[in-house]
């Protein structure tokens, strides 16, 4: 066992709990690696969280060498400053479409950040991201493009703002499940643009068709206050939380992401772990409802068992979930179980070049 | 010509696909073997350099490329359109 991925897991109860008494256990009876340990926190996006639950705790404060005291507090503090230019910038963008009755509900980060990290800055936001009805995708396109919300990329060589390739703009167009990227200048020297991600509910493996997030956004919506400025459409947490599992399904299953060693992060279990803690309730209600829906029962339940591995939950027993045991380590639906990796999914999580794990059937 | 879109397909995306291409029919559903839509961009590029054609934007659609056969179908329109704008300039 190594101590420096065991403390990364354990960082997310301990926030939950405000208690790290198992934390400052692993430190009493390991040496940890502190070089294994910034580079799994950076690569799984837990930096912000690492010093959200070290830094009000001075037995666990005492363990860090100084010069990543200062590397943590520094993130933090950029983390901080990027969160709070979001919560400044996407207003206008969110009005341009709730005056024009553009049906949408904000997903994941900034959602995130409020609904189970309570505003204490520990997600890393690098989007806002948006769900719309696929059908209103031109429509929102038109509105932006009027709207001085930019069609685009941000080029951190030349400062600039420049247009999609022709790649990008077939990407776009094929997938359906994407419009193209929005960016909103902000001015900042640390984020010059803060980007707005809009997802349809256009099925993820690029199929052609439509899921059920359109008649979620229909159906189960409400409003949630991020501050005091901004308060936008979310989606009821039972859809959400189905949302934020297939999203991790996804980058657990797709081939260029597991290639670029950026499949699945701790941080995306983290939100599992902190959404179901946080909205049990609701959840065991809702959640088995959403899951008559039979196509996505076997995506779902085999995140869930990951979760439950990864954290020693139970998190399938209460939802009624259970994975077929050839299912594990198999990617089943679109790839017909051909492809599969040999061990946990920590081995997977850990790992510096995870495309290694993977066998298709009939290797050795 | 399915022989030649497979050859394609694999010198474009072969270490990207599941299986072998050549083990597939004509009406397989390509997304079925790994294709995504990034991969997809890299085959249409593959296909425009090899057949010395632009796909229109309107010809960009998932269902035009999604197995053996649409693919030829779909080049053969692009072709034909190329024929009868020639025979008019």
């Amino acid at each position: 066992m190594e101590a420096a991925t065991e403390i990364l897991k354990k960082l997310a109860l301990s926030f939950f709990n405000k208690n790290s008494n198992e934390i400052e256990k692993i430190f009493e009876n390991n040496k940890v690696d502190w070089g294994v340990f910034i580079d799994q926190g950076i690569k799984h996006k837990m930096l912000p969280l690492i010093w959200h639950v070290f830094k009000d705790n001075p037995i666990l404060l005492d363990q860090v060498p100084f010069y990543l005291k200062e590397f943590l507090s520094n993130n933090y503090l950029v983390n901080r400053h990027k969160t709070n230019l979001y919560y400044t910038y996407i207003s206008h963008a969110l009005d341009l479409l709730s005056e024009n009755n553009i049906k949408f509900a904000a997903v994941k980060g900034i959602v995130l950040e409020k609904l189970i990290y309570d505003n204490h800055y520990i997600k890393t936001i690098s989007d806002l991201d948006i769900l719309i009805d696929g059908m209103d995708g031109d429509t929102v396109n038109e509105l932006f493009s009027k709207g001085n919300v930019y069609l685009g990329k941000y080029d951190y060589l030349t400062n600039q703002i420049s247009s999609h390739s022709r790649q990008q703009q077939l990407l776009f167009k094929l997938t359906k499940d994407h419009l193209s990227d929005y960016l909103i200048s902000t001015g900042d020297d640390i984020l010059p643009t803060v980007k707005i991600d809009v997802s349809t509910d256009y099925d993820w493996i690029n199929r052609g068709s439509k899921n059920k997030f359109g008649e979620y956004l229909y159906s189960g919506v409400f409003e949630l206050e991020i501050n005091e400025r901004l308060k936008i459409p979310v989606l009821n947490h039972a859809y959400h939380f189905l949302y934020i599992v297939l999203h991790l399904y996804r980058h657990a299953w797709s081939y260029r992401f597991i290639k670029r060693n950026i499949s699945i992060r701790l941080s995306m279990f983290n939100d599992l772990l902190l959404y179901w803690l946080n909205f049990k309730s609701e959840l065991v209600e809702e959640f088995p409802l959403i899951l008559q829906d039979s196509s996505i029962y076997k995506q779902v339940s085999w995140v869930i068992y990951h979760t439950d591995q990864i954290f020693e939950t139970d998190i399938s027993k209460s939802l009624g979930l259970t994975v077929e045991s050839n299912s594990i380590n198999n990617a089943f639906g679109q790839n017909n179980g051909i492809i599969y990796w040999e061990g946990s999914i920590e081995n997977r999580l850990w790992c510096h070049d995870e495309i290694t794990l993977f066998k298709t059937e009939g290797e050795n | 010509m399915n022989v030649e879109i497979r050859e394609i397909i694999k010198e474009a995306l072969g270490s990207m696909l599941f299986i072998d291409i050549y083990e597939i029919n004509d009406d397989y559903d390509l997304f079925l073997i790994g294709i995504d839509s990034l991969n997809l961009v890299q085959l249409i590029f593959a296909l425009e350099e090899k057949y010395e054609i632009v796909f229109d934007e309107d010809m960009i659609d998932v269902d035009r490329f999604k197995t053996i056969n649409e693919i030829i179908k779909t080049i053969s329109v692009v072709k034909e359109r190329i024929n009868v704008q020639n025979n008019i300039g």
